[in-house]
């Protein structure tokens, strides 16, 4: 039998959107062409590029997490969780079975790619608030998981520490010239931003829009929500299991302290505070909270409280962050200039 | 087998007290689709309010502690559903919202104990002091009084559902929400009610599990996990399967403490979750995980 190849049909939403110089490409552009130069000023003060260095490896995590809860409207609870994995299995390849520290990068990107299926396969099924209680369980079972999983080398309550650093030819990167570091971390947080760029402005992040607008017409052009999310929380899981990688590698030790609190609920400030589904904002909204919790350290236990409330008001007042606000305050001024200006026809 | 009896027992009444602080948790989310993440501060509230009456600046009995503190965990809970939560219910994105803001709530109690009670463990006194021979099985005074209290609790809980006007009017609510509203019943009011009840059990279950386990400002966590694993097992928004998920659950972790430490316990409790929803995706008498 003879098929006939129909030609693919376009829809309006179907053109690439890609690579249109718009707000988002141009921050995000931005923010790579600083990043890149930032070093020149900096690269003397090891503290500040230690601290730019994990607002990079937290950026990455969090335009990876947004790409769930911003565009998926997947509510996924255990992104940490992917991101201790990936730390793990980077650690423990390179201390337990002695290989070499780079392949723990793949290693971290395919475990957290894998958990992050093995996580969806059965969730993602689900309503979406049964999605954030599994995996909110899953992330809370974690830590004591690893503590247990002592016999298979996890380490148990302490972690794995030291952890092997990475080695450029003969040269092992050490801490105190940070700016190899800086570049290599660039150089994944990039990977992580145009993945997602390319992610969300595809045909594959349109037909989230479609099926957030009108899930039955969606489905009958061909959509399937359970395959798309899985695809896309594995994206999501890929990019945190390898930046997880990294980090173990670079701070050079891992324990279940990643799974506290802490660090969840400065991702969850990151992502708030840069702007819930609003693209490159998670990634300023990491800089912003690694940058103010280091000047809040002198607070102690303060610290955590001004954290806590800050997230309440958040969600309350500016449920849409940073660049939310610079999108309203966009449509002001241009309201403001037409109301300046009155429409040409009114002038005599 | 005599020890394994008094295990039993012992599992039988942490699963009583289990079941009255996720009952409170899913009569939440099933009257008023609140996902409460700030479950298990309210939990350290509880506990610490009852340590400052009984212990740090006044020695209260008991029964004197439980008249105090749980109108107080009812305000505290109708003030937090009116400020944080009532605002959030126009959002689209509510229940997620609601998440969030009860995260940062969390944090924000937690170290709030932190700064003001300091790092340090404290323990509540138990109720009451030693243990009663029955049938030739050694039983603490304290267990028992633990067991008669959530029972009255609990029995007083399915008593004001079935019987009273609010807690029929709450029922309605959970079934249909429109059509409650249509026949004229106050949503908002309801809401908070039920947030207040949910809280104050909450803080029950704080003060009974106290004695039991020692008290830190970040205590809280492992009983909102424990709530929420609880629920999931049972079915969200059901209370007969909360009912029977805190029972297995509860044996459950005193069997695995029993036989291989109190460190096993939530790893038996996921695998447990993990096999009923393999086997039942909405949890035992749970009906709408599934979308569409």
């Amino acid at each position: 039998m003879n098929r006939a190849r129909v030609k693919e049909v376009r829809l309006p939403g179907d053109r690439p959107k890609a690579l249109r110089l718009n707000r988002q490409t141009g921050i995000t552009l931005g923010m790579i062409v600083v990043l890149a130069l930032l070093p020149l000023a900096f690269g003397g003060s090891n503290y500040t590029m230690r601290l730019l260095v994990v607002s990079m490896i937290w950026g990455g995590v969090a335009v990876a997490w947004d790409l769930l809860l911003g565009y998926a409207g997947i509510f996924n609870l255990g992104q940490v969780g992917f991101f201790a994995l990936g730390a793990y299995a980077s650690a423990m390849l390179s201390e337990n079975a002695g290989l070499n520290p780079w392949w723990g990068l793949p290693a971290g990107a395919a475990v957290g790619a894998i958990v992050a299926v093995l996580l969806g396969l059965p969730s993602l099924r689900l309503a979406g608030i049964y999605i954030a209680l599994l995996t909110l369980a899953f992330y809370e079972v974690l830590a004591p998981l690893l503590t247990v999983g002592q016999a298979i080398g996890t380490g148990g309550k302490r972690g794995i520490s030291p952890i092997t650093p990475y080695k450029v030819g003969d040269h092992l990167l050490g801490g105190s010239n940070q700016v190899p570091w800086y570049y290599l971390a660039l150089g994944l947080f990039v990977l992580c931003l145009v993945v997602c760029y390319f992610a969300i402005n595809s045909r594959f992040g349109t037909s989230f829009v479609a099926l957030h607008d009108s899930e039955s017409f969606a489905q009958s052009l061909g959509i399937s929500r359970y395959k798309v999310s899985l695809l896309i929380v594995a994206l999501s899981g890929t990019l945190t299991g390898l930046m997880g990688a990294f980090y173990a590698h670079y701070t050079g030790v891992v324990s279940p302290r990643i799974l506290g609190l802490e660090v969840f609920i400065y991702l969850v400030i990151m992502v708030l505070l840069g702007g819930v589904g609003k693209f490159p904002g998670p990634a300023i909204g990491a800089f912003i909270v690694i940058f103010v919790s280091d000047w809040l350290r002198a607070f102690q236990n303060f610290r955590m409280l001004i954290f806590g409330a800050l997230v309440i008001v958040l969600v309350m007042l500016a449920p849409r962050g940073l660049m939310g606000a610079v999108d309203s305050g966009q449509t002001y001024a241009r309201r403001w200039r037409a109301h300046r200006s009155p429409a040409p026809e009114d002038k005599p | 087998m005599r020890e394994f009896t008094e295990v039993l027992i012992t599992g039988v009444t942490i699963g009583i007290v289990y079941f009255l602080v996720a009952v409170g948790f899913t009569l939440c989310y099933g009257v008023g689709r609140v996902l409460n993440y700030s479950y298990g501060s309210f939990f350290t509230w509880g506990a610490y309010l009852a340590w400052v009456l009984a212990v740090g600046y006044a020695s209260l009995n008991y029964f004197l502690v439980f008249l105090i503190v749980l109108p107080i965990m009812f305000l505290f809970g109708v003030v937090v559903d009116q400020v944080l939560i009532r605002p959030l219910r126009k959002r689209p994105e509510f229940e997620f919202s609601v998440l969030l803001v009860t995260l940062g709530l969390a944090v924000f109690l937690d170290n709030l104990v932190l700064v003001i009670f300091g790092a340090r463990t404290k323990s509540l006194p138990e109720f009451l002091a030693g243990s009663v021979k029955i049938a030739g099985f050694t039983i603490s005074w304290q267990l028992i009084a633990m067991f008669i209290f959530a029972l009255v609790v609990a029995v007083a809980l399915f008593v004001f559902l079935g019987k009273t006007r609010t807690g029929m009017s709450m029922r309605a609510v959970a079934q249909d929400p429109t059509g409650a509203r249509i026949v004229g019943i106050p949503l908002f009011r309801v809401f908070a009610i039920t947030f207040g009840i949910s809280t104050m059990l909450c803080g029950a279950g704080g003060i009974l599990l106290a004695p039991r386990f020692f008290m830190t400002p970040l205590g809280g966590w492992t009983f909102l996990v424990k709530a929420l694993i609880i629920v999931i097992a049972g079915g969200l928004g059901s209370i007969k399967g909360t009912l029977y998920a805190a029972f297995i659950l509860g044996i459950l972790e005193a069997i695995v403490g029993w036989q291989l430490g109190l460190l096993w316990v939530m790893p038996f409790w996921f695998l447990v979750l993990f096999l009923i929803l393999l086997i039942r995706p909405a949890g035992l008498f749970g009906a709408t995980a599934r979308k569409g």
